[in-house]
């Protein structure tokens, strides 16, 4: 009795010691330059600009932590540079998320800031990505009780289902297609011109017909943009678009794109519809998606 | 005779058509297809040229890359299915195997396995002779000197040739399209330097040079085209085989080369209007060897076979699709300015390649046991093969060409941007197949010699690989891409698949009466097959094709082989095979066609014949022989959805044989009825293709021995 109480302290001695340190450690740093949808809780207008979100992560037996580093994000004309407390953060292998960060420079509430590849985390992003696709933010938070701020990118991509309705030209009738295999690309171009973007249709075919091959990437530039507490709204009407072809764009007027439409559809700006009618009034579109990938 | 397998066909569980010498001559079999008419649910149609031996068994077959039917030719392992279509001369058996033979024979023996037998200078000395001609030009002479030296050296040399004019005129250039001239040469070298020792080396060389590709175009009725299509082929074989015969056991090596240099040049749109041609050159190198030790105990209580296999070959293939003005008009330039009239393109020539090429270097290693245990009236056989191969495919596919936009202003052209094309991928993919590959049968035999009953169950196995077919694709698409329309293919997801495997469950018997001058065999099959390679469309795309594993089939039917010599100087022989051979799953991507039929699958095959031989008193050492047989075959479904098929058709055969003494002189004739059928049906760009069979042939023949 006396010796086993006697081992089995001395093994908890043991244990205890090899807690107490950390016995798998791995630092890592990533850096994400982000658009920034801000609004004002004064007076509900909205503002874009760019900063910077470093975030310096450890990864160890005793738990993940980090900090979270906002370098030169402009609001009206001053600039803030914040970082967060050192804090922990959860994470599953595709994404890190921080929620209630603090820190010691500003006001921040409401918060939560996440770090992903897009790797297929439906419950996060919803997206299907890829592993070696650049980590982004995808973030929300209140600055100085002033600020709403959300995170957005210069050139996003969403994957969903789109629906088309057709005239078939042999029969007369109208047809239906529904398909996951266009890819939609949104450009901004923030700050250097935030009221204008284009959207490319990747992999674009909008009927059954065997005899219709996927473009490549149709683009339809010049939308008109505007952000505000609900979102990002892009439109355009009677717009030429560009096919790429031989790595170029070739115009395209048989394809006219007469109404188009992109809009997020929730609050953390991952989700979107896009609706279209082109070809004068040949083909009626519809899209619904989510975040997938930003082209850096 | 072929090592692995046994003298007496008949006493194994073992579903076979045993051949010899005398009815390979009376049937005037010189080839594998030959073989096809008389074994049942064997189907070996003649169509195309000699490289597109498609070949069906029991609904497993294959119309590209790896056979399901092996082949041995004296020993010699063939391992490439574009050499299997050639003739042979003085043949002494043919032994096919029917259902999978992979325990002992490994690859691409999934349905069977054919083995042929020449004739020995140790069995014959003198000259052989043989001269035949027919309609549409058919002329056909070997001869063959056999010679032993001394007891123990003999050897042989044979020389074949054949030419035919050809059946079926290309209206385009009123040139018979079929036209077809063929030499080869054999040897069989003999050596038994010690009475249980023995070596044989079998040599030969084939030359063959043929029009082929009579396709008919249904929208015409026609064969019609404009390019040239030919096939040109040379093959090499050498086989050394080494035996020693202990009274206890038998070790045998055989080494074998083959070199096979062959081109294929195709008008590949079959039409009169220049839209593509394909060409493939190809050079392919085999070494096999393989050691079999086989042993048995006294009163052949216990026999048993092990042996190992490896087998290396390297191919070089260069396969370039040129595609000309119809087609660069229609097919590319349409498609491109239909979507976009206001910036139209022009190709900057009306001629251009895409260029493919690639060396597939494979290996392959097996051991194999089958052990076969007799209990009184009962045989207990199993077998088990551990099977190893590796393929790699190192591709080049190039394309140096390219087109200009013009911006359509009212009816003026005004040059807009020019699009260079140059395209040159590299790759190298691989693949590794590891199988386990067994076999277990247990026979029983019947009393007073009256045959036998068997149940088997065996895997067969078909190689992956890599289908170089489908470069032309991957190349037209990356062009379109390139175009900014079309889907890029991913060259590792279309191009390489997976083995194809069979579960194959037999009930049989061996019959004999021979009171009454009856022998039968009877056969019924199951076949369950998976990962069958088939033909589909990519998901959500209703453009492009790939190969892959998709599919799940399976195969029921029955056969029946019967031989009846009932009244003095007749023999009627009937085999009749039926397969209902359907898919249980396949999507190509668009359509689903699980519960259809499998196309090119017969699903009846029939060959009937009565022989009757009437000595002639007049003339010592003469007699004639009289044969009056019929062929069946069908209905066959051309494609997956079942919607086109050859029905069942017959023809008629007859001959009458005059021999005396070393002479025989022969008059014969197929297909008396003038049956017209079709053998093959495709389609190409939306258009349909037939072959349709011959018509009658008859020739007369004369065979002379010393």
């Amino acid at each position: 009795m006396k010796k086993t109480t006697l081992y089995g302290g001395l093994a908890g001695l043991l244990i205890l010691s090899a807690c107490s340190k950390e016995s798998y450690y791995k630092p890592a740093t990533y850096l994400d330059k982000a658009v920034n949808v801000i609004t004002s809780l004064d007076d509900n207008t909205t503002q874009v600009s760019t900063a910077v979100y470093a975030f310096d992560l450890t990864f160890s037996d005793k738990g993940n932590y980090g900090i979270i580093s906002v370098s030169d994000l402009t609001i009206d004309t001053e600039k803030y540079n914040f970082v967060t407390q050192q804090q922990n953060f959860s994470s599953d292998g595709f994404y890190e998320l921080f929620t209630n960060v603090t820190s010691p420079t500003v006001s921040l509430s409401n918060s939560s800031f996440l770090l992903t590849p897009y790797f297929n985390n439906p419950q996060v992003v919803g997206a299907e990505g890829s592993a070696n696709s650049p980590n982004i933010v995808v973030a929300q938070y209140t600055l100085n009780n002033k600020y709403l701020i959300k995170t957005f990118h210069n050139n996003t991509v969403f994957t969903g289902i789109t629906n088309t309705s057709y005239i078939d030209r042999a029969t007369g009738e109208e047809q239906k297609m529904e398909t996951n295999g266009i890819k939609y690309l949104l450009e901004l171009n923030v700050p250097d011109d935030s009221g204008k973007a284009n959207l490319s249709m990747i992999d674009a075919k909008f009927s059954n017909n065997p005899n219709e091959r996927p473009k490549e990437k149709i683009v339809v530039p010049g939308l008109d943009v505007v952000f505000s507490n609900e979102g990002i709204v892009a439109t355009g009407e009677n717009i030429v678009p560009t096919m790429v072809e031989g790595g170029e764009g070739t115009p395209v007027p048989a394809f006219i794109i007469n109404e188009i439409e992109f809009k997020t559809t929730n609050p953390e700006l991952t989700d979107c519809e896009i609706t279209f009618i082109v070809a004068n009034y040949q083909y009626n579109g519809a899209f619904t998606g989510k975040y997938t990938e930003v082209v850096k | 005779m072929a090592v692995k397998q046994t003298e007496v066909m008949r006493e194994e569980p073992e579903a076979s058509t045993v051949l010899s010498g005398k009815e390979i001559e009376q049937l005037g079999i010189v080839s594998m297809r030959g073989i096809s008419d008389v074994v049942p649910n064997f189907y070996m149609p003649n169509y195309g040229s000699r490289i597109t031996s498609t070949i069906y068994l029991r609904g497993i077959g294959a119309r590209m890359d790896q056979p399901s039917v092996g082949l041995n030719v004296d020993n010699i392992p063939y391992l490439n299915k574009d050499a299997y279509d050639f003739d042979v001369s003085d043949i002494t058996s043919v032994v096919m195997l029917r259902g999978p033979q992979s325990t002992l024979y490994g690859r691409n023996t999934m349905a069977g396995v054919i083995n042929i037998t020449t004739l020995s200078p140790m069995a014959f000395q003198g000259w052989r002779a043989f001269l035949e001609g027919g309609n549409g030009g058919r002329i056909r002479a070997n001869v063959g000197w056999y010679h032993k030296f001394s007891p123990v050296t003999a050897l042989s040399i044979t020389g074949d040739y054949g030419h035919l004019e050809g059946f079926y005129r290309n209206e385009y250039n009123n040139e018979k399209t079929d036209k077809e001239n063929s030499f080869a040469l054999r040897s069989k070298f003999q050596y038994n330097p010690l009475p249980n020792l023995r070596i044989e080396n079998v040599a030969g060389a084939n030359f063959l040079r043929q029009g082929g590709y009579p396709y008919e175009y249904v929208g015409t009725g026609k064969i019609e085209y404009n390019d040239t299509c030919f096939y040109k082929r040379f093959t090499f074989t050498d086989g050394l085989t080494v035996g020693y015969n202990h009274e206890k056991f038998e070790l045998v090596s055989i080494t074998s080369v083959q070199h096979i240099n062959d081109n294929m040049t195709l008008d590949q749109d079959f039409l009169p209007e220049s839209y593509f041609t394909l060409t493939q050159k190809k050079k392919e190198t085999s070494f096999t060897e393989e050691v079999i030790f086989k042993g048995k105990t006294a009163e052949n209580k216990y026999k048993w076979i092990t042996g190992a296999m490896g087998f290396y070959k390297h191919l070089y293939m260069d396969a370039p699709v040129t595609f000309k003005d119809v087609g660069i008009a229609s097919l590319i330039e349409k498609h491109r300015n239909d979507g976009n009239p206001d910036y139209p393109i022009k190709w900057d020539t009306r001629l251009f390649t895409l260029n493919s090429q690639f060396t597939i270097p494979t290996f392959g290693l097996a051991i194999y046991h089958e052990s076969e245990y007799n209990l009184g009236n009962w045989n207990f056989t199993g077998g088990l093969r551990f099977d190893y191969e590796k393929t790699i495919l190192d591709y080049r596919s190039f394309c140096n060409t390219g087109y200009t936009i013009y911006q359509k202003n009212g009816d003026d052209l005004e040059f807009y941007r020019h699009v260079p094309i140059d395209i040159d991928d590299t790759g190298k993919l691989k693949r590794d197949f590891i199988n386990l590959l067994p076999k277990i049968a247990v026979s029983y035999r019947l009393d007073r010699d009256r045959g036998n009953i068997y149940v088997k169950v065996s895997k067969g196995y078909k190689a992956g690989g890599f289908n170089t077919q489908m470069f032309s694709d991957v190349l037209q698409q990356r062009l379109m891409r390139l175009m900014g329309i079309g889907a890029a293919y991913n060259v590792d997801d279309i191009v390489g698949y997976k083995p194809e495997k069979s579960w194959n469950y037999e009930l049989g018997s061996h019959l004999d009466f021979h009171e009454i001058g009856l022998s039968m065999e009877l056969t019924a099959f199951y076949i369950d097959c998976r990962d069958q390679q088939l033909t589909m469309f990519p998901d959500g795309s209703t453009t492009g094709r790939i190969m892959t594993n998709a599919g799940k089939t399976r195969s029921f039917g029955a056969e029946f082989s019967g031989t009846l010599s009932i009244v003095k100087n007749t023999l009627f022989n009937l085999t009749y095979g039926y397969t209902n051979a359907k898919f249980k799953e396949f999507f190509n991507g668009i359509m689903n066609f699980a519960g259809n039929r499998l196309p090119y699958v017969p699903s009846n095959t029939l060959f009937v014949q009565g022989l009757y031989e009437l000595p002639l008193r007049y003339k010592q050492e003469s007699k004639l022989i009289f044969d009056l047989n019929l062929r069946g075959t069908g209905p066959i479904y051309w494609n997956e959805e079942n919607t086109l098929r050859q029905n069942f058709y017959a023809q008629l055969g007859a001959s009458v044989t005059y021999q005396w003494r070393n002479w025989e002189f022969k008059a014969w004739g197929r297909n008396l009825t003038n049956t017209f059928y079709h053998t093959f049906y495709f389609m190409s760009m939306g258009n349909e293709f037939v072959q349709r069979g011959r018509g009658v042939e008859a020739g007369v023949s004369v065979r002379w021995q010393l």
